[in-house]
């Protein structure tokens, strides 16, 4: 029954071609769109992750990076730095903003620190400095590149012309970037004062990070410090609820597309056959040997197209930071098992309805020419 | 001898009204193991629809079946067909080899359906096809193979899973005379040496060397005597 199944299927070779294509195509749909946006969110808390800090200390109540903000005073370092376990606190302004260069206006998220912070600036400098000293800023080096901006030249930030005085790798997303100001330049611009938005803390060699962000609690109860993992996780599941409905909609679309496209394919090589399939029910072909054999043929054609969706997907994964730039796209294995799952429903309804076609089917065509 | 096959006042109508055809009335045969019996008569007699009744390929309208002490009129559609796929052969006027399927494929697939492991079907089917003159054709595609050939295929296909009645419909009609005589000498085989109730449907009258009984048909019902204008017996041997 598999040999049968396989030869009638791949009778018409470019009808076998063509659906697995087809089936490709809604599987680079769903997993390119979900690896677009597990890239987007991964590079949302990028600045977290390599921060370099083992906590960051946001205004109580306050869990986010992203979509929220944080106010605190600009002098809670030396109190942070007494509780035990604390080595160094580091104040840092966050926000975003549009910066202007030649003409067009980018999203930026600015990142304002001390000229003299031991870390928390950029981390993968290419050209000058990864900290900002006053009148300076440290820019993604492929917005500067896209826009001929080199060290020395000078962009606007909120009406403040900022030097160029570092570029730096791993810094611009999809839609914005992330860029380095001096702290004193980020209170002046936003007229706030001495604040900080949050500090970046690191923790004693050999301390527990869970441990210092309750004892840091403990002795500031206004605040709210998380280890870095707690706040990446955090901000992450927001860049990833954004597109949360979208990649939803799009995985039950392409499981509709796949769906039509097995089950016509499967459904016209069948009836094309009737003939055939009323032979071997008159030979004595059992509803099971025949469902056996739509779902040998269905599943085929549905596991063709998953593969070659996901040879599709791995090429577009290394193509899309050339085309796009910032772009990334993610291939993560939980959402390739998910989506083979989808192809393996798929596989299943599609063996129905010729199913149903040749139940109904009368063997007595066997005595007829 | 033991009766194989029993038909027992058995009726066949299609459609309903006016436009109702008995195609099958009240007839009632019993084929013995070992026997060939030869169901002869005019065009549209009923001949295949009794054998479609035999076979279990149709459910009679009244009247029942019997394969040897058990009813088959009231098996569902998968004892039906698995009945079909043990103890059942059919050979028909068209061949009705799977296309897509060679020689010993064919052969191999109908004891695939009844469980048989793949190295034994291959090995039984080649056997088989062997013995049918066929040793050479075992990887070809039923389209590049003669009629005679192709019915010779179909004929092991029948014979491999070593059912005890044999169906067949015309089974001569559409080869030449030698291919004919080939095949006619395969079914009594199978009846004689091999002990199996055949069933032959056919005008051909070269059959009636090999038949043990002719039972002949007239308007759906068993005549005791060949029709009287004699149609059957001077209609041409072949078509
Ligand atoms: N599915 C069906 N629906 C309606 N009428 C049918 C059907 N099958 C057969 N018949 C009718 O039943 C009668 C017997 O048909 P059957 O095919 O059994 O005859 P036959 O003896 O085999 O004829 P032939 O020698 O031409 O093959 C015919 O009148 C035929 O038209
Ligand atoms: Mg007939």
């Amino acid at each position: 029954m598999v040999r049968l199944a396989m030869k009638m299927l791949l009778r018409d070779r470019i009808r076998f071609g063509v659906t697995t294509l087809g089936v490709a195509a809604a599987v680079v749909l769903i997993l390119a769109l979900n690896g677009l946006f597990s890239g987007a969110a991964r590079q949302i808390t990028s600045y977290i992750d390599q921060s370099g800090a083992d906590l960051f200390i946001a205004q109580q109540g306050v869990y986010n990076m992203h979509m929220a903000t944080s106010v605190l005073p600009g002098d809670l370092a030396p109190r942070i730095e007494t509780a035990p376990g604390v080595d160094q606190a580091v104040p840092m302004a966050f926000f975003a903003t549009n910066i202007e260069v030649e003409g067009t206006r980018h999203l930026v998220y600015l990142i304002a620190l001390p000229p003299e912070a031991p870390f928390g600036g950029a981390w993968k400098v290419s050209a000058g400095k990864g900290l900002a000293a006053p009148g300076e800023v440290i820019l993604a080096r492929d917005l500067a590149d896209k826009h001929d901006l080199a060290l020395g030249s000078r962009i606007l930030v909120q009406g403040r012309s900022l030097r160029v005085t570092g570029l730096a790798e791993e810094l611009s997303s999809m839609a914005s970037s992330f860029a380095f100001i001096s702290l004193g330049d980020a209170q002046a611009i936003r007229g706030s004062g001495p604040t900080a938005a949050y500090y970046l803390v690191r923790i004693a060699a050999g301390a527990d990070p869970s441990g210092v962000a309750e004892s840091i609690r403990l002795k500031i109860p206004e605040v709210n410090p998380m280890t870095t993992a707690e706040l990446s996780m955090s901000d992450r599941e927001i860049g990833l609820q954004m597109g949360v409905d979208v990649l939803r909609a799009m995985a039950v679309a392409g499981f509709l597309v796949g769906l039509a496209v097995v089950g016509l394919s499967v459904y016209t090589t069948v009836v094309e056959q009737l003939r055939q399939f009323g032979i071997l029910k008159a030979v004595g072909a059992g509803r099971g040997h025949l469902l056996h054999c739509f779902l040998l043929q269905s599943q085929v054609m549905a596991l063709a197209g998953f593969a070659v969706g996901v040879v599709l997907t791995w090429i577009l994964r290394l193509a899309v930071p050339y085309l796009v730039l910032g772009m990334e796209l993610d291939l993560e294995p939980a959402y390739l098992l998910l989506t083979l799952g989808e192809v393996l429903v798929i596989g299943a309804l599609a063996a129905v309805p010729p199913w149903l076609r040749v139940s109904r089917l009368d063997p007595m065509v066997v005595f007829r020419s | 001898m033991e009766a194989t096959m029993t038909l027992e006042d058995v009726t066949k109508v299609f459609g309903h009204g006016d436009v109702s055809v008995r195609a099958v009335d009240g007839v009632s045969l019993t084929v013995q193991a070992g026997e060939v019996v030869l169901v002869m008569g005019p065009s549209g007699s009923g001949k295949t629809t009794l054998l479609a009744l035999a076979g279990c390929l149709l459910r009679p309208t009244t009247g029942r079946v019997w394969f040897r002490e058990r009813e088959v009129t009231t098996l569902g559609e998968g004892g039906q067909a698995a009945l079909r796929r043990t103890q059942i052969g059919f050979i028909f006027q068209h061949f009705n080899l799977l296309s897509a399927l060679t020689a010993r494929e064919n052969v191999e697939l109908v004891l695939g359906l009844t469980g048989r492991d793949r190295s034994d079907a291959r090995r039984t089917a080649s056997g088989v096809l062997g013995e049918l003159g066929l040793g050479k054709r075992l990887d070809f595609l039923p389209g590049v193979l003669s009629g005679g050939e192709q019915q010779r295929v179909a004929v092991a296909r029948a014979l491999a899973s070593d059912p005890a009645v044999i169906l067949a419909d015309e089974p001569t009609a559409n080869l030449d005379s030698r291919s004919g005589r080939q095949v006619a000498g395969l079914l009594a085989d199978a009846a004689h040496r091999l002990g199996k109730a055949v069933v032959i449907v056919s005008h051909d009258h070269r059959l009636t060397t090999i038949a043990d009984r002719i039972v002949w048909m007239e308007d759906g019902r068993i005549v005791p005597e060949p029709p009287l204008d004699g149609r059957i017996v001077s209609e041409p041997l072949l078509t």
